[in-house]
Order: structure tokens, then C-alpha cells, then sequence
């Protein structure tokens, strides 16, 4: 089984800043989905896991072996696609992705099967023949996903992948992650819980560079349940609740306001405690660690 | 061995599909015509002076255009997804530097080709001088530069990760020796020593120098001498030393590069 190991890695960029803190987890197969916050090390520990950073102190093992001192077991079985990501713009589609795949080992036929299978994958064997810089932001993201995919990775790292897909499209990668067959590791960094949701077996909460929370989507829900209330309250009183909860839903019918703020106490005499989405969770774990600031006062 | 193919077709097809490549061969061809026709059909007893101007301007330019081929995937954001295959890091340099370095050397040659080509029939005050003066000077004037330009270009602009510096560096290197005429020794100047006048030819030339069409029999005589002496004559202890230089220079520093970028592929 792949086995990722990641013992008290940390990260320091400048003298006074860490991105990552003492961060200690276990992976094994399965889609594992790395959420927190902007500035909470999601990309920084992808980097790591990527053989692309050193960290600053820890150790990480791929299937044992360290990925500083070894890298290339783990380059070997690996698939990557950074939040960034671009191309030769006057490559084609398919020419790009065999020089991927050339320096990611596959070769002869089964790389001229592979580019045709990941293209197939995302939906872009129409396109194989275009030069990269006729394409679009989306079609570059596609094609991103096709290129991590070229090697049949064991590991596969995403940084935020849905950014600039459709909803057709986005909705096609959840299904490709899904059906990704054979026991490998998914670890997909987004800001997007709903894709979270839709894929992963496990979550790792990061917030300011340490591991907030980890376990399953349903774990997450039930360390939620009774901090999610629905009210429907007039305008001003809504207002004030604003400032003083995380909302996660307000629907507007005339002057009422039918909301759903996540906060551990009822928020108010005719809130009725409702159970919590994935986001609404996500919101909570993340409100725990900044409190909602009381919004100024209107003039 | 496999991996080291791939990075270097790439950069070749690269090349290929950009708009540079036609300008540049039709700039190189017109070199190799001036050099023949405005310089050693028409003064050939400075042959050896034509060749070195020819090769310092040459190899200056050809030095501008390589250098960028690993930064160029940092701008293209590719740099994540290449750096996390299991390519050796300097399998990756080496493809890179080398794929250049072909590339600078065709050009090169296709100067070299039209030069000798138009040697045989283009007018001129002297007759043909035969492919050897042109081929054996290149050998010694151009290849040196170019091994070592297209490693100071790539070491520069992959540790600065900003072409100008490579450009800076490589006006630096080039010029400083012009711009201090004799304060340099002719050791550390990457131009060799263009301004020796010691073979015969010169020598013989120096004494007709106003005269702009000669004899018949002085200019097959000036020929002559240039075949048996050019670049024979100035192969000296100093500018043999100064190749071999400029040659060592060219590998240590796509050594350095080598270092240098496998820092760079652990995020330093």
C-alpha cells in the first residue's frame, strides 16, 4: 500500500516566518483533501511532498525511503500539477504531453497509448493537434491534469485543479478522480469544499502552517453538529447577527432573511440547530481559530 | 542517455518553430559574404585580422541567443512539473546546454559554408584562398567562444534567473579587453589575439598597404603565404594557452550550472 509519512516537517522562509510548523501525518490511499485558509501551507507542503522544497526540519517518506536524500523513488511514481502551470505555447497538445511523459520514463508505444488515454481522459482529444497557445485557461488546466496523469502515478498531487474548469468540466475531473483505479495516494490542495465533498476520503484542516484538524469528511460533520443554526431574522436584526457569527447561507425573501450562521451557541430564540454541510464544518473548525471581528457600525 | 535525447530534441524543436531561426540564417549568410568579399578578397594579406573580427562579432552575437533555455520553463510555469520527473538534474543542463550549443554551431557553420563557397568565384583584388585558411581559423576562433558563451549564458541567466545579467556579463567579457586595449593580457581575452601581426602575410602586406589592387604576381604570393601560415602562425604558447582557457571555463561552468540548478530544483 503507498504509504506517505510526513514526521514533524516545518518549513521556514524568512528568520521570523514559517509556513509549515512541526506538521506530522500518515497518508495512505485514497483522495485526501488539503483545505485551510489563503497563507496556510497548503502549496508549501505540496512543494515538499513534490520533491521540490526542502524542508526546514522533519523528514518525509515515500514508502520509507526520505524524498530528500532518495527523490527519484519518488519521482518515479509521481504525478504533480501546481497551482501554476503552463506550457510550450508552440507545442501541440500531444507533443507537449510526450516530452512529459519521455522525462517521466514512458516510452515508445505505451507513451503514445498514455497521451492518448489522459487526453481522452479530459476531454481533450479534439485538441491534441492544437499549438498550447491557442488554448484556454481551463483547456491549460485540463491539459495539466492530463500531464500529471501521463505516468500512472501511485502519488498524485494537485493544487488547486478545478480552478478555471466549467461546471461540466469540473464535474468530469470528479468523476476521473473517482474512477482512478488501482490503490494510489490523491492528495488535492483547493479552496473548493464542495470538490472536497464530491472526492475525498480524508480532510487535513491547515491553518498559519500546523494541522488544524485531520480525519474523514463525516468526522469533520459530526465535530460540527449543533454549532449550525437556522433563523430567519428581518434585516436589521441580520445585520447584527452578521457581525457577530460566521454566516454560511443568507437567502433574502422581502424583508426577511432566511440565514444559517456556525456558532458553538444558539444564536438567537427562534434558531433551530440544523446539521452542518462539509463547508458549514470546515467553517466552524476555521472560525475557532479567528473569531469572526464584529463588523464597524453603519452610519 | 534516453532522457538526455529527449531535452535536446526538445530544445531543437523549440528553436525550430520559432521566428528567430530564418533571421538569424539569412544574417549569418550575409556575414559570410561580407567577410569574403568586403575583407579577405580584399585585403587577403590581413586575413588572419578578418578571420578574428569576423568570429568576435559572430560569436558575440550567437552568445545573445542562448543562455535562457532553463528559465525560459520557469516563465512558461513548467519548471514544477519538469523538475518533479525523475530526470538527472544534469542530464536536464547538459541537454540543454548542448542542444544551444549545436544550434550556435550550425549557424556558425553556415557562415563558415557560404564564406568558402563565395571564396571561389566573388570578386576581389586577390584570388580564391581555398577553404583552409577559412575552416582551420574558424576551428580555433569561433568553437572556443561558442563552447564557452553558450555555458556563460546558461550558467548566468539560470543562477540570476534574469537574462539581462547573462547579457551584461557576456558584453563584459567580450568588450573589456577591446575597451582596455593592452591592459588585459592576451591570455583573458576571448578574442584571442586578433591584433597579432606576425605571419607572413602581414608582413609582406604591410609594405603595400596603400596599394588597394596588386600585382598579379604579389597577390598570388600573398595567397600563398596566408595558405601556409594562416592561422599556423599565430598558434603561439599565449593563444593556444588562452583556448584551452576559454574551453576549460565553458566546462567548468556548465558544471557550476549543474550544481547551481540542482539547488534550485530543492527550492533554494
Amino acid at each position: 500500500m503507498p504509504t506517505l509519512s510526513i514526521d514533524r516537517v516545518s518549513k521556514q522562509y524568512e528568520k521570523h516566518f514559517w509556513a509549515l510548523r512541526d506538521i506530522s501525518l500518515r497518508m495512505e490511499s485514497g483522495v485526501w483533501g488539503l483545505v485551510g485558509p489563503n497563507g496556510a501551507g497548503k502549496t508549501t507542503l505540496l512543494r515538499i511532498l513534490a520533491s521540490l522544497l526542502v524542508p526546514t526540519k522533519g523528514v518525509v517518506c515515500w514508502n520509507t525511503q526520505d524524498i530528500v536524500r532518495q527523490p527519484q523513488a519518488l519521482r518515479r511514481e509521481l504525478g504533480f500539477l501546481p497551482q501554476e502551470f503552463g506550457g510550450y505555447p508552440r507545442l501541440t497538445a500531444r507533443e507537449f504531453l510526450s516530452y512529459i511523459g519521455a522525462l517521466k520514463g514512458v516510452g515508445g508505444a505505451l507513451l503514445r497509448r498514455r497521451v492518448d488515454m489522459v487526453l481522452e481522459m479530459v476531454n481533450l482529444s479534439a485538441e491534441a493537434s492544437r499549438r498550447l497557445r491557442t488554448f484556454s485557461g481551463g483547456m491549460t488546466r485540463r491539459l495539466g491534469i492530463a500531464q500529471a496523469l501521463l505516468n500512472d502515478p501511485r502519488i498524485l498531487l494537485l493544487d488547486e485543479p478545478t480552478v478555471g474548469l466549467d461546471p461540466a468540466e469540473r464535474v468530469r475531473f470528479r468523476e476521473l478522480i473517482a474512477t482512478l483505479e488501482g490503490e494510489r495516494l490523491v492528495i488535492l490542495s483547493t479552496h473548493i469544499i464542495t470538490d472536497v465533498e464530491a472526492m475525498a476520503t480524508d480532510i487535513v484542516l491547515l491553518d498559519r502552517g500546523r494541522v488544524l484538524w485531520n480525519g474523514t469528511p463525516m468526522a469533520l460533520q459530526n465535530d460540527a453538529a449543533h454549532a449550525v443554526w437556522e433563523v430567519t431574522l428581518d434585516a436589521t436584526a441580520f445585520e447584527r447577527a452578521r457581525s457577530l457569527y460566521q454566516v454560511s447561507q443568507a437567502l433574502r425573501r422581502g424583508n426577511q432573511v432566511e440565514t444559517r450562521l456556525v456558532t458553538p451557541t444558539s444564536p438567537h430564540a427562534t434558531a433551530v440547530s440544523v446539521e452542518p454541510t462539509l463547508e458549514e464544518a470546515y467553517l466552524y473548525m476555521v472560525s475557532q481559530e479567528h473569531p469572526v471581528q464584529p463588523l464597524l457600525p453603519s452610519p | 542517455m534516453k532522457d538526455f535525447w529527449t531535452v535536446m530534441s526538445m530544445e531543437l524543436l523549440l528553436f525550430r518553430r520559432g521566428r528567430a531561426s530564418w533571421w538569424l540564417a539569412i544574417f549569418v549568410i550575409f556575414w559570410g559574404l561580407f567577410l569574403v568579399v568586403g575583407a579577405t578578397r580584399f585585403t587577403a594579406y590581413n586575413a588572419w585580422f578578418h578571420f578574428s573580427v569576423s568570429s568576435f562579432v559572430l560569436t558575440l552575437l550567437l552568445t545573445f541567443l542562448t543562455g535562457n533555455q532553463i528559465q525560459r520553463d520557469r516563465e512558461q510555469r513548467l519548471e514544477s512539473v519538469v523538475w518533479s520527473t525523475p530526470m538527472a538534474t544534469g542530464v536536464y543542463v547538459c541537454g540543454k546546454y548542448v542542444a544551444e550549443l549545436l544550434l550556435v554551431v550550425g549557424f556558425a557553420a553556415l557562415e563558415l559554408v557560404t564564406s568558402v563557397a563565395l571564396d571561389g568565384f566573388a570578386p576581389g583584388n586577390y584570388p580564391p584562398l581555398g577553404p583552409w585558411p577559412y575552416l582551420l581559423s574558424w576551428c580555433w576562433l569561433v568553437l572556443p567562444g561558442l563552447v564557452f558563451g553558450s555555458a556563460l549564458a546558461l550558467f548566468s541567466t539560470t543562477l540570476s534567473r534574469r537574462w539581462m545579467v547573462a547579457t551584461l556579463v557576456v558584453l563584459l567579457i567580450w568588450l573589456l579587453p577591446i575597451v582596455l586595449g593592452g591592459g588585459i593580457p592576451d591570455v583573458l581575452s576571448i578574442s584571442g589575439n586578433f591584433l597579432d601581426t606576425t605571419d607572413p602575410a602581414q608582413m609582406l602586406g604591410a609594405t603595400f598597404k596603400s596599394s588597394f589592387a596588386p600585382s598579379a604576381a604579389v597577390a598570388q604570393q600573398v595567397v600563398h603565404l596566408v595558405q601556409v601560415s594562416v592561422p599556423q602562425a599565430h598558434l603561439t604558447t599565449t593563444f593556444l594557452i588562452n583556448r584551452l582557457l576559454f574551453l576549460s571555463l565553458g566546462v567548468l561552468l556548465v558544471l557550476a550550472t549543474i550544481w547551481g540548478f540542482r539547488r534550485q530544483r530543492q527550492g533554494n
